[in-house]
């Protein structure tokens, strides 16, 4: 992350210096003003689902849920507790249903009782090849764009892959 | 578009059947998730202002130049070279990219079913990476970045094919 990070600094700024240098400090206070946006954004988004999330952990539906997906579960993620294992079922269930909102909260908090690095390294995998059955913002945009063909199939066979893809490349290369 | 309306209604009757206290819930789901969000808006803040740098400084877009020969090769249109460099970092800034590309080459091009099915497949994995680890208590990322970049990249070059196909 540091050295992503500071290749993309340096480059940027190097490269706008040398364009129109009064612009290097605005962009940056833009983007740090439109992260409290989006951070006001994700509050409301959190709020809803933490509260469904709650709901659940009273009903014990979590852990219904935790048991119906064992095996895949288990399977991907090794030798973790029971509660990892119910936010981890939640998560996943929220990837597959295209509920972003409710996939990173249950996200962080599968990752906060996870011990295992190797199981973190699966979690964000998983998460960024974006499991879904239905990419819903992108079929709406398209809709608006009045698309008459459809990439569900197309998307859905590419999903597997890339997810499918990621899982293996972290079962095979980190220990 | 009727799943998250019909899992909330769901929800609710489950509370009614078990005697849940929905309003108590609520109430702790936005305590959580005000403490969640502070807790992640400095990793949020630091990473949309290296990418605000990125696209104002033209950097994402001359990589997106860079790449596209090599992208070409492998079968993935050069008009989505940026695209491919940006949808890991930004899901806004990709998600506007898009409607770009849809503009441009109208929604039922091959370029931008391309593009569709890319995003459709993929997510900002640098802000993943960032918001699930900030809680965590070890914050070595290790392998997570280069394996989901590649994933991704391997899926984009799939999902070029699958459009021609398809």
């Amino acid at each position: 992350m540091n050295y992503v990070f500071l290749a993309m600094m340096l480059a940027s700024i190097f490269l706008l210096t040398r364009q129109s240098p009064e612009k290097v400090m605005s962009s940056m206070l833009d983007g740090v003003t439109s992260s409290v946006y989006l951070a006001i954004k994700l509050f409301a988004i959190y709020a809803v689902w933490l509260s469904v999330l709650k709901i659940f952990e009273k009903a014990n539906l979590d852990k219904s849920l935790a048991k119906k997906l064992k095996k895949p579960i288990g399977f991907l993620f090794k030798g973790e507790s029971d509660k990892a294992y119910e936010y981890l079922s939640l998560n996943l269930s929220a990837n597959i249903l295209g509920m972003g909102g409710a996939a990173t909260p249950t996200g962080i908090k599968s990752i906060e009782e996870m011990t295992r690095h190797k199981n973190k390294v699966m979690l964000i995998v998983i998460n960024s090849t974006s499991i879904q059955l239905i990419p819903a913002t992108i079929v709406a945009l398209r809709a608006s764009f009045g698309s008459v063909t459809d990439i569900i199939v197309p998307s859905l066979i590419a999903t597997l892959f890339t997810s499918i893809v990621g899982v293996i490349m972290v079962k095979v290369f980190v220990k | 578009m009727l799943i998250i309306p019909v899992l909330l209604l769901i929800t609710l009757l489950i509370a009614l059947i078990k005697n849940i206290p929905v309003y108590d819930s609520f109430v702790e789901g936005a305590k959580e998730s005000l403490t969640l969000v502070i807790k992640i808006l400095p990793y949020i803040a630091v990473i949309l202002l290296a990418i605000e740098l990125m696209q104002i400084s033209g950097l994402s877009a001359m990589l997106g130049r860079a790449v596209s020969p090599a992208f070409k090769v492998l079968g993935i249109p050069p008009e989505l070279s940026e695209l491919l460099i940006l949808r890991p970092l930004s899901g806004s800034g990709s998600l506007s990219l898009l409607e770009k590309i849809y503009q441009e080459y109208g929604v039922d091009s091959y370029v931008s079913r391309c593009a569709s099915v890319i995003m459709g497949c993929s997510d900002t994995i640098l802000y993943i990476v960032a918001v699930y680890f900030s809680t965590s208590k070890d914050k070595k990322s290790g392998l997570a970045i280069p394996i989901s970049l590649a994933a991704t990249f391997l899926g984009a070059i799939l999902s070029c094919a699958l459009c021609r196909i398809l």
